[in-house]
């Protein structure tokens, strides 16, 4: 098949981990999906861009970055950055231990800032070198591991109040 | 040996050459605080990859995956007719997008869509249904009085032109999806229109299945692709139920 057609299934590939990491980014999952379908427009509209041979998720991860970033400055615009509270009003539902931790973490993501929240879904979830994750933000490495460190610091005095006993 | 934070996070992220990786990894070995502290970050990284992975395990849904097969339509062999109308409308309500957004497509081909789907519209239906105003597809006619007027609560089998769902826009605007079917062989189509300034101002419009048509009221997974993906992309909160359906109705649907 052609070219286009090869991206698009790649792109369709990578769909799980882009929306992985469209919700670490997002404060509510309601957003995430979303912002990848943002991204996966944008990114069919510029394809032309993309040079083949170089790493077709680093390529979507900052269109996805580049999407969120215009997403919060329309909604500072707007004045409503933070969407409606979603957490407890669901009232009634039980959850298992796992959601219960998964709540945990997604609580303590809100504490980062945008960029630590990036750092953190490119490194520590997605797995991305320092080097490739640097890139996707655009910015040095060196300011990379700054705020991951913070990041890591931030969600450990979070965290280490719920964590259960490693298996 | 003195391990630097900087060094331990590194070590833990894979990022060190082989030998310092080794020198790192005796050092923790010979050392309980330090082997505390690595436990003690691989138990945090452990614990956000498990809060996230649930992710890559759920299915897809099903608009991502139509965005992202969106581009062979107009490159593949020849596309079913029914998804190159769903692109087509995508492109279209893409086109009506706030300038920010609209800079991608570039003004001659959102204008080439829009005259190739106004032409096709102006062939199906009565002259004066689906003007132009101000450079805006604006409804006129039974779909203009169909969208103030009818509730999807209280539906007229009937008439031509059925409302499904309502909605406020991120805008603040009132937006509602119809359905137009008729009596011959010519196709019905479903859309999406706004009641902005100018009138009710069409932001997708679809050719619909003839098969698959048609349950008036339209629930949501009935809609075509194309208007689901613009419910979704304009949509702020849920749908309205009948009673605000009614008081929006009453009110003109002035926000």
């Amino acid at each position: 098949m052609n070219r286009s057609t090869r991206i698009e299934d790649d792109i369709v590939a990578l769909l799980p981990r882009l929306r992985r990491f469209a919700r670490t980014i997002t404060r509510h999952s309601s957003d995430a999906d979303d912002l990848v379908q943002a991204a996966i427009e944008r990114a069919l509209r510029s394809t032309a861009q993309w040079q083949s041979g170089t790493r077709l998720d680093s390529w979507l991860f900052r269109i996805v970055k580049n999407c969120w970033i215009d997403e919060i400055r329309a909604r500072t615009r707007r004045n409503r950055l933070f969407a409606p509270e979603e957490d407890g009003e669901q009232v009634g539902v039980s959850y298992t231990q796992r959601q219960i931790d998964a709540m945990a973490v997604q609580k303590a993501m809100e504490q980062l800032s945008e960029d630590q929240r990036m750092a953190v879904g490119l490194v520590l979830i997605e797995g991305l070198a320092y080097k490739e994750a640097a890139s996707v933000l655009e910015i040095p490495v060196g300011t990379l591991t700054s705020r991951l460190a913070r990041a890591r610091e931030a969600l450990q005095a979070v965290l280490s109040d719920t964590r259960q006993e490693p298996q | 040996m003195n391990i630097s934070d900087e060094t331990l996070m590194a070590y833990l992220d894979g990022e060190l050459d082989p030998e310092t990786r080794l020198r790192v990894k005796a050092a923790v070995a010979a050392d309980p605080a330090l082997a505390a502290r690595v436990a003690q970050q691989q138990a945090l990284i452990g614990q956000l990859r498990s809060a996230f992975d649930d992710t890559l395990h759920e299915p897809v849904p099903p608009r991502l995956l139509a965005a992202a097969r969106a581009e062979t339509d107009s490159v593949a062999a020849p596309p079913a007719r029914k998804r190159r109308a769903a692109a087509l409308a995508s492109a279209w309500a893409q086109s009506w997008l706030p300038p920010r957004r609209g800079a991608f497509g570039g003004a001659l081909a959102a204008s080439l869509i829009a005259g190739v789907l106004l032409g096709h519209a102006l062939t199906r239906h009565p002259p004066g249904a689906l003007p132009f105003v101000d450079g805006s597809l604006v409804a006129r006619g039974a779909l203009a009085k169909t969208l103030s007027v009818q509730l999807a609560s209280n539906p007229d089998p009937a008439a031509p032109v059925h409302v499904g769902l309502s909605f406020r826009a991120k805008s603040g605007d009132y937006c509602r999806t119809f359905a137009v079917s008729h009596e011959d062989q010519r196709p019905p189509y479903a859309g999406l229109a706004c009641k902005e300034a100018p009138g009710w101002r069409i932001h997708t419009l679809t050719e619909t299945d003839r098969s698959g048509t048609p349950d008036y009221r339209m629930a949501a997974s009935n809609l075509p692709a194309a208007v689901l993906a613009a419910v979704d992309r304009l949509i702020d909160g849920d749908p309205l139920d009948a009673g605000a359906e009614r008081a929006a109705r009453d009110g003109g649907w002035t926000p």
